[in-house]
């Protein structure tokens, strides 16, 4: 059954999280100890992972690069010394971060008035107002999502990481997430909003 | 591992199956189960293919949100550059304490005893002096409720957080000593390679020109990036990096390969100077030492450099007057947009007289602010012009500190959140907390916004006006008379105006004749008059009684309501109907001659009154008012008022003057201006006061004569006076003041004062006399022109001051007293100097115990180093 074999992938995720950004033990000891060069091993080991968490609370590029500037600061002033534990503690300051702006986020009006800037002649606005709709109709429909189902989500899709990997960072076990991921695919395809959405 | 994310309950197993197909995550033998499922369950085949497009779209969607390759440099040169903003001013803090720390030893060191007292006494006053303000200056604080402070102890109780800044400022002394610079942040793996060496500004500016840095079109690299320094408080600095134009800082933060030369600079002791500027604000380190306060700025830092820096909002106001408003406003459209701005609002209205006025808001460059407003100076005759530039730099900085404080502080009592102990009330109280800091976060934020904005774009606000936009199309001249018309007969004055208002076409706007109770009659009239016609209209009404109080008012109007200042040539001007108020009263004809008429009779008042009576009636004059009265000191006084014809006038006065002796005679007359200067038969009025002459007169008379008299008693200064207070009454004297005293040292003296006919004065003054031995005697005589000199019932007074001699010393007085007075004052200031040494010392001895301390422990310290 050729529509079969496609996924049937024995090795595991399209895109394996890269070894060299997973940081030893020592390594985190060390940045947490005030070592520069650590420090920044630890920044390209979890970087991404951070900005993945963050993005999937806050579902902006931008604002999640800022929170992975927090969250590594707030690493870099020693906030915690538990390097056994460092992951956990890197997840939940980011959690708590991202939750944070997104509270804030609300009176928005006055950034509004400053940045109302016209928009580029050039652009075609049909195509790039479907495109736009698209995506906020994607953007709703996850942020419609229970919180973790959309780190598990976002850690898969925008980190390629594989479930060993999520696992790791989301501090749940195999089944957990298979159910969460499972779960999130299902709500996804059964919202009728996404019902017409084509890749 | 701690679960962070709460697991779920195990959803449908078909959905974790497909999901975990799709991605690749199936063991073999689920894997073989699904294959077969799907073989035989169309709906789950249905369910794939959804799960499948869902898929698709999410890794599509992902992929656009995906971070770029740079991202992990991105980050790692954004933390490193907070966390050296954020350690900065406590590091240039901690320098500073040091600094002193040695200075202080230095000086210390090797010195005598009286040396250090000398000192101790210099550093007290100086402290006193100089302190005193400070610590004043310190308590103004910027931070609101202490945020400032309570933040900084935050940081510096964080342990981690000083120990690395201590090992940063050892590194930095390494590099100070080699002459080194600390390699760029950003570089990849930084730590590990040598840090590049740049040691001369020449270099630098080679390094520089070979880039080739990629300016936008309308910054120059030193507008690109500055660099500033704001002096917080007296021991906090921060250094704030700020992007001059945001799109070149974007071609070259994202442009992974473009390598810029360090710059390095000197925030150094005196960080008020502002810093040269560097190329790339990642880049920015800063090192106490690396660099001599005085060195020339960088190549980039021309003088014109320093400006960006500063926040300023220019503002400008401009009044034109133009020959044509819409043409003014195409014109000023078009200079905005060369000037690289836009017109903001526009309003305008049009004036009574067709002329159009308005106000325009346009935005321009700062830059091209003065060139703009000398072009809109073309444009028409400028009024008035006012350029104000707001210089918002210090708040702008000060929000930008306050605002990293602020974020500080939220992440502090975030991580208190996180710690999640502790009670509820707590929790929530610290969650309230939050919840004020980020509303404060927000409002410095929108502030920050708010000020880019304004700096951004300079306001040029236009009051554009028409030529003669204020001029009249006519006048009018509006005059306006009031007089009042006294009349022999109100009712036919009346009567004979309103004729007069018929014949000369006088409009009466109101009329109204009143009957009050007496007599009096009163009228009111408002005519309004034409033009023409109101010469004739008053000359018939004036001559209808006597006028007083005319008053006639002339005003110009503009006739649409506009500017009555300079009328131009071509304005007319129209005379408008004159209104003439007009106010009749009944002329009751006030006497023509008043006189008035004081007689002082020896007589019996009433009866002479009577007969006064009789002889005004011979004469043909009315009594209008007559009255008597007699006071307790036997004075009588009649007065009595006549009215009667100015013929009669001389045989009446002829028999009054007869009464007694005339004390007083006034004449008054009063002529009308239009009435005949000899008529028989005006009124006349005449004012009788007839009084007798008392045997002493009132006591407001001045005395004629007055005499003091001191006599020195030889007996019992009391007794004698009430002696003679009753002789006095016997005698038909008035004692008018008394007083009697008792001085400590036994003097008694008695005063008295009386008031005695004159003719009697001289004997009791000679009985007086004989109460002892006259000390001294003044005798004063006033007498008044026209008086008769040796009137005997004229008032004389006779002050009489009766003492004895001083009884004995008394006690306050001689030696003794003076002595024990002299002594005590003594030991009062004896105490009084102990009092204020012992203020003194309390005020300088905390200090002076403070300064010895701290000198004591420097020097132990620095012994302690020594012998190291």
């Amino acid at each position: 059954m050729t529509l079969m074999s496609a996924p049937s992938r024995d090795e595991p995720a399209p895109r394996p999280a890269d070894p060299a950004r997973e940081a030893d033990a020592a390594t985190v000891a060390a940045a947490l100890a005030g070592d520069e060069a650590a420090f920044e091993a630890v920044i390209r080991a979890y970087g991404r992972r951070v900005y993945a968490v963050a993005y999937a609370v806050v579902q902006d590029a931008a604002e999640a690069e800022d929170i992975v500037q927090e969250t590594f600061l707030k690493v870099h002033q020693g906030r915690t010394r538990d390097a056994a534990n460092f992951t956990a503690w890197l997840m939940t300051v980011t959690r708590n971060a991202a939750r944070d702006r997104l509270r804030r986020r609300r009176p928005q009006a006055s950034e509004e008035v400053f940045h109302a800037l016209p928009d580029d002649p050039g652009a075609r606005p049909g195509a790039e107002l479907a495109r736009r709709e698209g995506r906020e109709r994607l953007r709703r429909a996850l942020g419609a999502l229970p919180e973790d189902h959309r780190t598990a989500l976002t850690l898969r899709y925008l980190e390629g990481l594989d479930y060993r990997a999520i696992e790791q960072t989301m501090g749940v076990s195999n089944g957990a997430l298979r159910g969460m991921l499972g779960r999130a695919l299902g709500t996804l395809r059964r919202m009728p909003a996404l019902a017409e959405e084509r890749p | 591992m701690k679960p962070i994310f709460n697991s779920t309950p195990a959803p449908e197993p078909l959905d974790d199956l497909l999901a975990a197909a799709l991605h690749g995550e199936l063991t073999a033998a689920e894997r073989a189960a699904l294959d077969a499922r799907l073989a035989t369950d169309p709906a789950a085949r249905a369910a794939y293919q959804e799960t499948q497009r869902m898929h698709d779209l999410l890794e599509k969607n992902h992929r656009e949100a995906q971070p770029d390759p740079a991202f992990e440099e991105r980050m790692i040169a954004a933390v490193r550059r907070k966390a050296r903003a954020e350690k900065e001013h406590r590091e240039t803090a901690w320098e500073s304490v040091m600094v002193l720390w040695r200075g202080l030893g230095r000086l210390v060191r090797g010195r005598s005893w009286p040396e250090y007292a000398g000192a101790l006494v210099v550093l007290l006053v100086l402290g006193v002096v100089a302190f005193g303000p400070i610590m004043a200056g310190i308590r103004k604080a910027k931070m609101p409720e202490g945020q400032a402070r309570s933040l900084a102890f935050l940081s510096w109780a964080s342990p981690s957080a000083a120990e690395t800044q201590l090992a940063q400022t050892k590194q930095k002394e390494e590099y100070r000593e080699t002459g080194m610079v600390i390699a760029p942040p950003d570089e990849p793996l930084a730590a590990s390679t040598p840090p590049s060496m740049i040691t001369d500004e020449s270099k630098k500016a080679e390094a520089f020109a070979d880039t080739g840095a990629p300016t936008g079109p309308t910054a120059s690299p030193a507008q690109l990036f500055q660099s500033h320094a704001v002096n917080l408080e007296s021991n906090e600095f921060a250094s704030h990096i700020q992007y001059g134009a945001p799109i070149a800082s974007t071609t070259i933060s994202t442009t992974p390969s473009f390598k810029t030369p360090q710059s390095h600079h000197s925030p150094g002791p005196d960080l008020a100077a502002l810093r040269p500027f560097g190329l790339d604000p990642n880049q920015v380190t800063t090192s106490p030492a690396d660099a001599a306060p005085s060195e020339p700025a960088h190549p980039a830092s021309t003088p014109a450099a320093t400006e960006p820096s500063r926040k300023l909002i220019r503002n400008a106001q401009l009044d034109l007057e133009v020959k044509s408003y819409e043409q003014a406003v195409d014109d000023i459209t078009v200079l905005t947009k060369a000037d690289g701005g836009y017109v903001d609002s526009s309003s305008s209205q049009r004036g009574g007289n067709g002329k159009l006025q308005g106000t325009l808001v346009a935005k321009v460059l700062p830059e091209n602010l003065d060139a703009f407003l000398l072009r809109l100076r073309g444009l028409g005759e400028v009024k008035n012009q006012s350029i104000s530039t707001d210089d918002v730099t210090r708040a702008y900085y000060d929000t930008e500190a306050r605002l990293d404080n602020s974020r500080l502080m939220e992440k502090q009592l975030q991580q208190l959140l996180q710690r999640d102990t502790g009670k509820v009330a707590d929790l929530l109280q610290v969650e309230r907390e939050l919840e004020r800091v980020r509303g404060d976060i927000e409002s410095m934020q929108g502030q920050l916004k708010l000020y880019d904005f304004q700096v951004q774009y300079a306001t040029v606000t236009i009051a554009l006006a028409e030529k003669d936009l204020n001029q009249a199309a006519a006048y009018l001249l509006q005059e306006h008379d009031t007089f009042s018309l006294f009349a022999r007969n109100v009712e036919e004055a009346f009567q004979q105006a309103k004729a007069a208002a018929g014949t000369c076409q006088a409009e009466i706007l109101s009329a109204d004749l009143q009957h009050n109770a007496g007599q009096d009659e009163t009228a009111q009239f408002v005519f309004s008059v034409p033009p023409a016609q109101i010469d004739a209209f008053l000359t018939r009404v004036r001559a209808l009684g006597r006028v007083e109080n005319f008053v006639r008012t002339t005003r110009r109007v503009a006739n649409d309501g506009g500017d009555t200042g300079t009328p131009a040539d071509q304005t007319r001007t129209e005379k408008d109907r004159v209104q003439v108020e007009v106010a009749i009263r009944a002329d009751d004809e006030s006497p023509r001659q008043q006189t008035q008429l004081a007689v002082a009779s020896t007589g019996d008042i009433d009866a002479q009154a009577r007969q006064a009576k009789d002889d005004a009636a011979v004469n043909g004059a009315a009594v209008t008012a007559s009255s008597f009265d007699r006071a307790p000191d036997g004075t009588e006084t009649a007065a009595l008022t006549f009215r009667l014809p100015v013929a009669h006038v001389a045989a009446l006065m002829t028999a009054l003057e007869k009464l007694g002796r005339v004390e007083s005679l006034t004449v008054a007359r009063r002529d009308g201006p239009d009435q005949p200067a000899a008529d028989d038969n005006a009124p006349a009025q005449i004012d009788l006061q007839l009084h007798n002459v008392p045997a002493v007169r009132f006591q407001d008379e001045p005395p004629r004569q007055q005499t003091q008299l001191a006599i020195v008693s030889t007996g019992d200064v009391d007794a004698q006076a009430q002696q003679v207070k009753a002789d006095a009454l016997q005698t038909g004297v008035t004692v008018t003041g008394s007083s009697f005293q008792r001085a400590p040292d036994g003097t008694e003296e008695a005063a008295l004062t009386f008031r005695v006919p004159l003719g009697r004065a001289a004997a009791f003054t000679a009985m007086l006399e004989k109460l002892g031995r006259v000390e001294s005697l003044a005798v004063q005589r006033n007498d008044v022109p026209g008086a008769s000199g040796t009137d005997p019932d004229a008032p004389a007074e006779i002050s009489l001051r009766l003492h004895n001699e001083a009884a004995f010393v008394a006690d306050d007085r001689g030696l003794w007293p003076t002595l024990r007075r002299t002594f005590g004052g003594g030991i009062a200031a004896f105490l009084g100097s102990v009092q204020t040494i012992g203020v003194i010392v309390a005020y300088l001895l905390p200090w002076a115990a403070a300064l010895v301390l701290a000198a004591w422990v420097g020097r132990r310290i620095y012994v302690s180093r020594r012998k190291r």
